[in-house]
């Protein structure tokens, strides 16, 4: 406790704040859930507190500053009666999939559905807390320490052996922010046993006016033989905030298939964290990022191959205007003896305004020989050559572009497993673009 | 078993060589006793230093305030590099005239040295004065060197020791000097500027096209610069001069620390080439001994259509901590890399570049070529950055790395800063092994493995060693296949 005294002046007033709510977060918990989760909590909170909160002196976070962020003075949320909502939000995804609605942190499961809550799988199971941090151990990191600190409550989503869960879960966060500013941490745990699937969407709502922080960490095994098809809508308006980190292991010859829509929010940073443990494991990574305003979304990815022969394979693409800020942080990890290892990543950047920012990194840090890896970056504006050629056709420029760019998106949103949602996402962006209006 | 107790021997003595004692040590027993200052740094050994070197006053200020400013810095510790913690305070700063303990004939020399002589196929003669035996050999190299200084002189060009420029040019001195690399640019830097012993100044006037690579090798007190060497070049409007630094044979050298500071100056029309080949001792196989190279190299393009071009092979030093820089801030203005960084055996190399696009319709190239063998690490560092004026600017990034063994590491930290939408940035890596197909095509036809890989190499790394100056080019080549010795089959 004593690092408090060495943390910058800056950001001591946010770190007793957060200090000081989390004091009265387990006042009101009242031991409630039992001993070993509250010393999980008061651990987790001394790292968080022995860590600081991550400044742009810290590598990781070298282009995305915190700080302005939480100066929005987001306070803890509370449980709110959601039973009338519960229904009217849930039907507005309903076509999408099984919706579970998770508001202020709290789950209110579907009936009848492999989703359950965190909460009553720690009440009724004291051993499950072991499960808890393992993919996503809070030393060291202070967003899970952060996360561990407040965690309270969940989906806990298990498909046994063989399972093929043919309807997508849709997991809606909802965040009232109609009394003020409000923070919202969210523990997620997936288990997929052997040959079974799922596909799993996350997407994020908010209530009232107010500015709403998601911090979001889901732990993810996925079984021998098994695929997660996982993709993150964020689509939400400007007032909503996310901070998420999916931690996700892949057995023996199991398949991940991520996208990642990020076209709506203030401050968006995700930290997918792909760990290739089993021979013939696949992870595939797709991002899209269509930025303007003051938005800023920051990819922050780790693909770790820990095993030989795993294939994984990254593209993010954004396109920004305004006075928005990208930045890709892609970092491929081979460890010693991994060898066959193909792995393949590529960042392409559209600019649009001069007040736009981009940073990117690739990242490989490779310690097998027999391998294959690339990376590739671009950074550029639209292809003049293909602009002009589309204006000798007759296209105006605006209609051009619209085009082009739509195009580019496309090769994205066109990963997105579920029909439905990928032509609601490319009305989406073509209505981002301008290109809703063409003929 | 002879020779590897002779092959043991003389790996001890190259220890005891590059060890902190013998340093000590000799540093007494030198007969120029008072050349030598004691170990440590404060205040009084920088102004014992800059006394001895008879250097005015403002230039004992300007180490002061570098000094003043160092006790605040914190030694970075964000490179992939790992190594012992330095004392600062046993460093003697000040001992560059000693001439400790030098082998009388080639036949004292380690003779593993003498066989990496013999396959560069250096002349005798320029073995000797590598391998730092005492020979009259030098004076002829001196009366060489004198012989290119008259012929310079001739031009307006000056090149000299930084010793002799803030004597003779502390007009253009005081201009240029810490403009590119401030005092307080970074940890090493600071410490540089603080005690720096001696090293290059170069000037090229107006209008004028150097007529010979210039080299350190032709400067008659070129030997024994010292750890902490600063080096200045500057060209000047519409000149273009070619610098070439180090030298391919192996260097035997006393100090562990390597602090040197180099800043290139091009201004309108000018052209700056600064080549760099490297081959410090890099340690034993086991990484015992060797040198610490961290260098701060910056170029600045200051005019319109300017032009500076690092190229470096790096072959030496067990860690490498180097980032030759190009500010771009001239309109039109070219900065370019070219780059071969082999590690073997324990070695660790954090290298690469920085290019800042300031001026419009700027461009950059980088090619970075990674070897790693044995138990080496070898990182590519970068960072383009394209500032909000720099309007079309341009830059393309390729580096690539080679592994060859299941123990090394090869990694590639790409920085990319984009403030300017006009700005078109590529960046491409690629990390592969020499393939097993290929080699066995080679001893298909005869060829053995060692010289199947040292082919391959060199084709992997042609990009860049076509870059260099003719006569470097054919001994880097052969250096490459080298420092790979024994790290196949």
């Amino acid at each position: 406790m004593s690092t408090v005294s060495t943390q910058s002046p800056v950001q001591s007033p946010i770190l007793e704040r957060i200090v000081r709510e989390h004091r009265q977060f387990l006042d009101r918990l009242n031991g409630q859930q039992g001993k070993h989760l509250a010393t999980l909590r008061l651990q987790a909170m001394e790292e968080f507190q022995r860590l600081g909160i991550p400044t742009v002196r810290h590598e990781e976070w070298k282009y995305t500053n915190l700080f302005p962020l939480l100066a929005k003075n987001f306070s803890l949320a509370t449980e709110v009666d959601a039973a009338q909502m519960t229904d009217t939000v849930s039907a507005q995804f309903r076509h999408w999939g099984e919706p579970a609605l998770v508001v202020n942190g709290m789950l209110h499961p579907p009936a009848a559905s492999v989703v359950g809550s965190l909460r009553h799988a720690l009440e009724m199971d004291q051993s499950f807390l072991t499960e808890l941090g393992k993919l996503a151990p809070f030393k060291g990191d202070a967003i899970i320490a952060w996360n561990t600190a407040f965690l309270r409550d969940g989906a806990v989503i298990r498909v046994g052996d063989g399972v093929e869960y043919g309807t997508p879960i849709v997991l809606v966060s909802l965040l009232d922010g109609r009394d003020g500013n409000v923070v919202v941490h969210e523990r997620h745990l997936l288990q997929l046993g052997r040959r079974s699937s799922l596909t799993l969407v996350l997407v994020q709502r908010s209530l009232g006016d107010g500015q709403v922080l998601l911090e979001q960490v889901l732990e993810g095994w996925v079984g021998e033989d098994s695929t997660l098809r996982l993709i993150l809508v964020q689509d939400a308006p400007a007032t909503n905030h996310a901070i998420t980190t999916h931690c996700i292991e892949l057995e023996r010859n199991a398949r991940l298939h991520m996208t990642t829509i990020s076209i709506g929010g203030g401050f968006i940073r995700n930290m997918p964290v792909v760990r290739l443990a089993g021979e013939g494991a696949d992870a595939q990574l797709y991002g899209l990022t269509i930025a303007d305003g003051t938005m800023l979304v920051d990819h922050h990815t780790t693909v770790d191959h820990a095993v030989p022969n795993c294939t994984s394979n990254e593209l993010y693409k954004a396109i920004l205007d305004g006075r928005s800020t990208g930045v890709f942080n892609g970092k491929i990890v081979v460890r010693p003896h991994a060898q066959k290892t193909s792995a393949y990543q590529a960042n392409r950047n559209i600019v649009l305004s001069n007040r736009a920012t981009i940073n990117t990194k690739p990242q490989l840090e490779i310690f097998a020989n027999d391998v294959r890896c690339t990376h590739g970056c671009t950074v550029g504006r639209l292809d003049r050559e293909a602009l002009f050629y589309l204006r000798t056709r007759g296209l105006s420029t605006k209609e051009a572009e619209a085009l082009l760019l739509t195009a580019f998106a496309e090769e994205i949103t066109g990963t997105v497993p579920l029909n439905v949602l990928r032509t609601e996402i490319n009305a989406q962006i073509e209505h981002l673009l301008g290109a809703d209006e063409l003929a | 078993m002879r020779a590897v107790n002779e092959y043991n021997e003389h790996v001890d003595i190259l220890e005891h060589i590059t060890s902190e004692d013998y340093q000590y040590k000799y540093g007494f027993e030198s007969q120029i006793e008072e050349e030598v200052v004691p170990p440590g740094l404060d205040e009084s050994i920088i102004r014992t230093i800059s006394a001895k070197k008879g250097e005015p006053e403002w230039m004992l200020q300007w180490r002061l305030d570098a000094f003043r400013a160092w006790q605040y810095m914190k030694e970075p510790h964000w490179a992939n590099v790992r190594y012992e913690p330095i004392d600062y305070q046993a460093i003697s700063y000040y001992a560059a005239p000693k001439r400790a303990a030098q082998p009388r004939s080639l036949e004292e020399v380690d003779p593993e040295l003498r066989r990496t002589f013999e396959k560069l196929g250096i002349p005798l003669h320029e073995q000797e004065i590598l391998a730092g035996v005492a020979v009259d050999a030098v004076l002829d190299s001196v009366s060489v060197a004198t012989t290119f200084r008259e012929k310079l002189q001739s031009l307006g060009i000056i090149f000299c020791s930084m010793s002799e420029a803030i004597r003779e040019y502390p007009d253009l001195v005081r201009r240029y000097l810490g403009t590119v690399v401030p005092p307080n640019d970074n940890f090493f830097a600071a410490l540089n500027s603080a005690v720096f012993s001696d090293g290059s100044f170069c000037y090229v006037p107006p209008g004028v096209r150097c007529p010979i690579e210039l080299s350190t090798y032709f400067r008659i007190n070129a030997r024994n610069t010292g750890q902490f060497e600063r080096t200045l070049i500057i060209a000047d409007e519409g000149a273009y001069v070619s610098y070439l630094e180090g030298c391919t044979a192996p260097m035997r050298d006393e100090n562990q620390l390597h602090a040197a500071v180099v800043e290139l100056i091009a201004l309108k029309d000018a052209e700056i080439k600064y080549s760099t080949v490297q081959n410090w001792y890099p340690g034993d196989k086991e990484g015992r001994g060797g040198i610490y190279n961290f260098v701060t190299k910056r170029g600045i393009c200051l005019g319109e259509n300017s032009k500076i071009s690092w190229t470096q092979v790096e072959t030496g030093s067990a860690i490498t901590w180097k980032y030759p820089s190009v500010i771009l801030k001239g309109d039109n203005s070219v900065g370019e890399f070219y780059s071969v960084a082999v590690t073997n055996h324990r070695q660790q190399a954090d290298t690469g570049t920085k290019m800042t696009h300031v001026g419009r319709n700027t461009r950059s190239r980088i090619v970075s070529k990674g070897i790693s063998a044995g138990y080496s690490q070898n990182s590519y560092r970068g960072l383009v950055r394209v500032n909000p004026s720099a309007e079309n600017a341009r830059n393309f990034s390729q580096c690539d790395s080679l592994l060859i063994g299941d123990q090394c590491g090869a990694h590639t930290f790409p920085y990319i800063e984009v403030n300017n939408p006009t700005a078109i940035v590529e960046h491409e890596a690629t990390t592969s092994k020499i393939g097993e197909d290929i080699l066995f095509y080679c001893n298909q036809r005869g060829i053995d493995t060692e010289t199947a890989v040292a082919l391959i190499i060199n084709g992997y790394a042609r990009e860049v060693l076509s870059k260099l100056p003719m006569e470097f080019a054919v001994e880097a080549q052969k250096l490459l296949a080298i420092s790979l010795e024994g790290s196949v089959g």
